[in-house]
């Protein structure tokens, strides 16, 4: 056993212990995934074993024995001198903000070369070839590029790969990741755990892999460690744990994982003859200003060429990645951001009706939009006025309508919060008292204040824990089928989309590239990119493993698509339906 | 525990069903308030700067009655009077707060005043006595005093001035101009610097252009000549009363571009934070938007850049009335007693004229303690 973690209790001050009697070890060559929600304690964890708590936090009891070449000590009774040569050359760790995590005064280069001449003792000249070395070793296309960068000019990946190259780059014993994935997207995501896989074959270090993301932990786990509030609740072999667990919280974690199906149903093609919303090709191109006076103008089309309808009474899903342009696409549903000249955003209020022009809508029409189309806010924490009581939050939208009187008001508010699923006792409270899951509810209830016909959901559950997100989920599909609701779903993960959604539409740079029913979509892909997209979706099965060499042979980089799907260059495919309910863009 | 090895399983009940129906966080659930109350608790030298203030300004309505002397009350037999110790053992005996009598003599080698204890007499203090009147609170004419010295004695607790005024006495009443210059400035500098500031942070674009670059000009200018020209150009038959007035708002509207600058910049972030983006997609007006959500945010942010700045204020009257061009007497803030102390000859040779120094000093320090404890307080969501 390499690193042999046993009994580790910390606490805060005078609290009560947030670790309780944790202990985990990881062998030589091998992963081990510590896997848990918020609140778990997987980080403090980890920062204990390197000796980066906060100041006061106290280690009650506990030993971590490190057993590397020719060392065999306690890592949580070391001095501060030895834990320094320890740090970074036999145990380093790479976090989950690599912005926040990267001096952004020194470039990328320098910061990982200074490793080398704090460890080694090389010098600069060497250590710069050393460091140009690992940055082929880690992918970096440009290197005399990466080597001179600052942490600010790459991208989320780019710094990763730079942090890895960071830790690994003493050829540690033992490296740690604290949820390095998390922040990234799917397909950047699987670069980075192939990388880091590979590494491990290489050089034979042991890894120590923080997550809460079991389709992560199913691919390159060789162990695992289950946490709940600061204890262990189940650890041993990935394939017992993920297959057989025994505790309740491992199956309920397991059971909340969502799934990609993979087996079509059979397809009803619905034809929508009853939208509720249509969108015909939608523009919007940003013009960002580089310069003060006389800088030059640059054109950022954040969207393009985007039309698609939502029948009444149903989900219609946008998944993309970060920079696909599906958050623009809902603010300009809503109003919120005007699209450009041609674009047309039709919306109708009542079935049969005369649509809106969400565009030109002014005054009093507006309002009436404004009541009938509503949002759920992607971030729980900050979509909440904090200085508010939970009443005047919920009857805001009423008191800005003018509609009803005080206390018919209150007793709305009450209703919906019953109807969320929450306690109506709830309402003189403030918004920080409540956990993540409930505010998204609370979210959910004011959104449902004005009665309103379409909901606009911005990634609602992505910044929830697994539990939860499941939980909120269900409470979404359960009042659009008692409400008769219909939805525009926007996220970024697969497996929640083909839960929820009949439709589903993939955007790549400001592009649908391909629409059609989730089942179609995850069964047969034409497009390079969802392709690219659904393959790099992590399961929490250990028999369907991904590749992830194949994947980080950048199947999402535009260039490496065939050529009638190609979008470099002047003429862009149009949407074609290949086979009814199923659109892609392809050159015909 | 099971058969299979190496494989590990919490013993402990575990309860899937978690109620959602209680709040995730019961001690959290607090009006704001209390929360930053709490944190502020733990900043000592806030909570004792805090204190000192408190009494500082309670205590101004009742200058009068504390003081054992008024401030213009002359006392010719008593020119740059020697600081009087009070004791309370005479002669081996308990007898009460008491002061010997001091008389003048002039050192005519030196050219100095020099004063002679009569330790044989002990000369109590009267409590609760008559002297001279003044205004209790600003309008009830009273002669009360708390405590005076008897007939043929003084009682110059921190000495005398040149004209044999007073000083401990002057210092109370000079609290009550230079405490209160403060809260009038930053009054005219409030509603100036929130609405201003909020309006550019709300609009932004050519509205905060325009209005930053004010700013900036505003702030360019050296603020000693400006406070200077500015108070020169105050009639000179104007009474203290009005000149008092005056020099506040002039301070007032010189410091209001520091205030705006704060509000800009949390209205600024503010307005990016979701919650306001779901009350403006909810159909809500700017000015809804601006009262409810964004000004609630900030009152105390808002409150933190009041209180630092007070102590600019405060210090620029007293550089004002120390050079002569804030209030002059028969008016009696700590600056215009300064003014009689710019002279070097005369603080090396009676140090006790210097003293006004020492309450400002205390004041300005109080309010930057206080100032920055509130300052830390204010964000309660934030880890320790």
């Amino acid at each position: 056993m390499l690193l042999q973690v046993e009994n580790l209790s910390i606490s805060f001050g005078k609290d009560a212990p947030i670790i309780q009697n944790v202990s985990f070890g990881v062998e030589r060559g091998q992963t081990l995934a510590i896997v848990g929600e918020s609140g778990s304690g997987k980080t403090i964890c980890c920062r204990a074993l390197l000796d980066i708590l906060p100041g006061s936090a106290r280690i009650d009891t506990g030993t971590a024995r490190f057993r590397g070449l020719g060392l065999d000590i306690d890592l949580l009774n070391l001095s501060n001198k030895a834990m320094r040569s320890i740090r970074g050359d036999r145990i380093s760790m790479i976090f989950q903000e690599p912005m926040r995590s990267l001096s952004p005064l020194h470039r990328v280069g320098h910061q990982v070369a200074e490793v080398l001449c704090l460890h080694r003792g090389l010098p600069w000249r060497e250590a710069r070839r050393t460091v140009k070395d690992q940055f082929s070793r880690v992918g970096f296309k440009d290197i005399q590029r990466a080597w001179n960068a600052y942490p600010f000019e790459m991208s989320g990946g780019m710094r990763q790969r730079a942090m890895i190259a960071m830790a690994i780059i003493a050829k540690p014993d033992v490296l740690i990741a604290d949820e390095p994935t998390t922040a990234l997207d799917v397909t950047t995501q699987a670069h980075i755990l192939g990388l880091i896989k590979d590494l491990r074959e290489e050089t034979g270090m042991s890894v120590i892999f923080v997550t809460h993301d079991l389709g992560v932990v199913a691919n390159i786990a060789d162990s695992v460690c289950v946490m709940r509030r600061g204890r262990v609740m189940e650890s041993g072999p990935v394939d017992t744990v993920i297959k057989k667990p025994d505790h309740g919280y491992t199956r309920k974690l397991l059971a909340a994982a969502p799934v990609i199906p993979h087996e079509a149903m059979p397809n009803d093609v619905q034809l929508a003859e009853d939208p509720i919303l249509r969108l015909d090709s939608v523009h919007k191109t940003f013009i960002i200003k580089t310069g003060q006076f006389f800088g030059r103008v640059r054109e950022f089309r954040a969207v393009e060429d985007v039309s698609f309808a939502i029948p009444r009474g149903k989900t219609f899903a946008i998944v993309g990645e970060s920079g696909s342009g599906k958050s623009t696409v809902a603010n300009m549903v809503l109003g919120a951001l005007r699209a450009d000249e041609g674009s047309k955003i039709r919306y109708w209020p009542k079935r049969g009706g005369e649509p809106l022009d969400v565009q030109t809508l002014t005054g009093k029409s507006r309002r009436r939009f404004q009541g009938s189309a509503q949002m759920v806010f992607q971030d729980p924490f900050s979509s909440l006025s904090p200085r508010m009581q939970i009443l005047d939050i919920l009857t805001e939208p009423l008191a800005i309508h003018g509609i009803g009187t005080r206390k018919e008001r209150r007793e709305k508010a009450a209703a919906l919060i019953e109807r969320v699923g929450l306690d109506p006792g709830m309402l003189r409270r403030f918004p920080h008292a409540f956990s993540g899951g409930q505010r998204q509810r609370l979210s959910i209830a004011r959104a449902l204040m004005l009665e309103p016909d379409l909901l606009v959901c911005d990634e609602p559950t992505s910044a929830l824990d697994l539990s939860v997100q499941a939980q909120v989920l269900n409470l979404l599909e359960e009042i659009r089928d008692n409400l008769g609701l219909s939805y525009l779903f926007i996220s970024h993960d697969l497996a929640v989309v083909a839960r929820v959604a009949d439709e589903c539409a993939v955007m790549h740079q400001g592009l649908i590239v391909e629409m059609a029913a989730p089942d179609v979509l995850f069964t047969q892909p034409k497009h390079p990119y969802t392709k690219a997209l659904i393959a790099a979706c992590l399961e929490a099965d250990v028999d369907r493993k991904v590749n992830l060499a194949t994947i980080s042979m950048g199947a999402g980089d535009p260039h490496s698509w065939p050529s009638e799907y190609a979008m470099c260059g002047t003429s862009l495919p149009a949407l074609v339906e290949t086979v009814p309910g199923h659109m892609v863009r392809i050159q015909t | 525990m099971t058969h299979r090895p190496n494989h590990y399983v919490d013993p402990a009940p575990y309860d899937p069903a978690e109620d959602i129906r209680t709040p995730g966080h019961p001690d959290l659930d607090v009006p704001n308030r209390v929360l930053i109350w709490h944190r502020f608790k733990r900043y000592k030298p806030g909570v004792i700067s805090g204190i000192f203030l408190a009494l500082s300004y309670l205590m101004l309505p009742f200058a009068g009655f504390i003081a054992p002397y008024t401030p213009n009350e002359r006392h010719a037999a008593h020119l740059y009077a020697t600081p009087q110790m009070v004791h309370l053992f005479h002669e081996g005996q308990f007898i009460g707060p008491y002061v010997y009598p001091i008389t003048a003599e002039a050192d005519l080698v030196n050219f100095r005043w020099t004063y002679i204890q009569d330790r044989k007499t002990a000369a109590r203090l009267e409590w609760f006595c008559e002297g001279h009147t003044y205004n209790l609170m600003g309008f009830i004419p009273s002669d009360a005093h708390l405590f005076c010295a008897p007939e043929g004695a003084t009682v110059f607790l921190w000495g005398a001035d040149r004209l044999g005024r007073d000083i401990f006495s002057r210092i109370l009443y000079g609290a009550q101009l230079s405490l209160t210059v403060g809260l009038i400035g930053i009054t005219v500098s409030f509603l100036l610097g929130i609405s201003i500031g909020g309006i550019a942070g709300y609009f932004g674009g050519r509205v905060d252009w325009g209005v930053q670059r004010v700013i900036e000009i505003l702030r360019s200018l050296p603020e000693l000549p400006l406070w200077l020209a500015l108070s020169a150009a105050v009639p000179g038959h104007w009474g203290p009363g009005a000149v008092f007035f005056i020099i506040s708002i002039i301070l007032g509207l010189l410091d209001w571009p520091g205030l705006a600058r704060a509000v800009r910049s949390k209205f600024l972030a503010l307005r990016e934070e979701e919650f306001v983006r779901a009350a403006e997609m909810m159909g809500a007006r700017p000015r809804r938007v601006i009262s409810r959500h964004l000004l609630p945010n900030f009152s105390s942010h808002l409150i933190a850049s009041a209180i630092l700045s007070i102590p600019a204020m405060i210090l620029g009257e007293t550089a004002l009335s120390f050079l002569g061009l804030g209030l002059r007497t028969p008016a009696v803030s700590w600056g215009v007693m300064l003014n009689d102390a710019q002279n070097l000859a005369s603080i090396e040779i009676y140090p006790w004229t210097a003293l006004p120094m020492l309450p400002v000093v205390l004041v300005v320090l109080a309010f930057n303690f206080l100032g920055d404890g509130l300052r830390e307080s204010l964000d309660p969501y934030s880890d320790d």
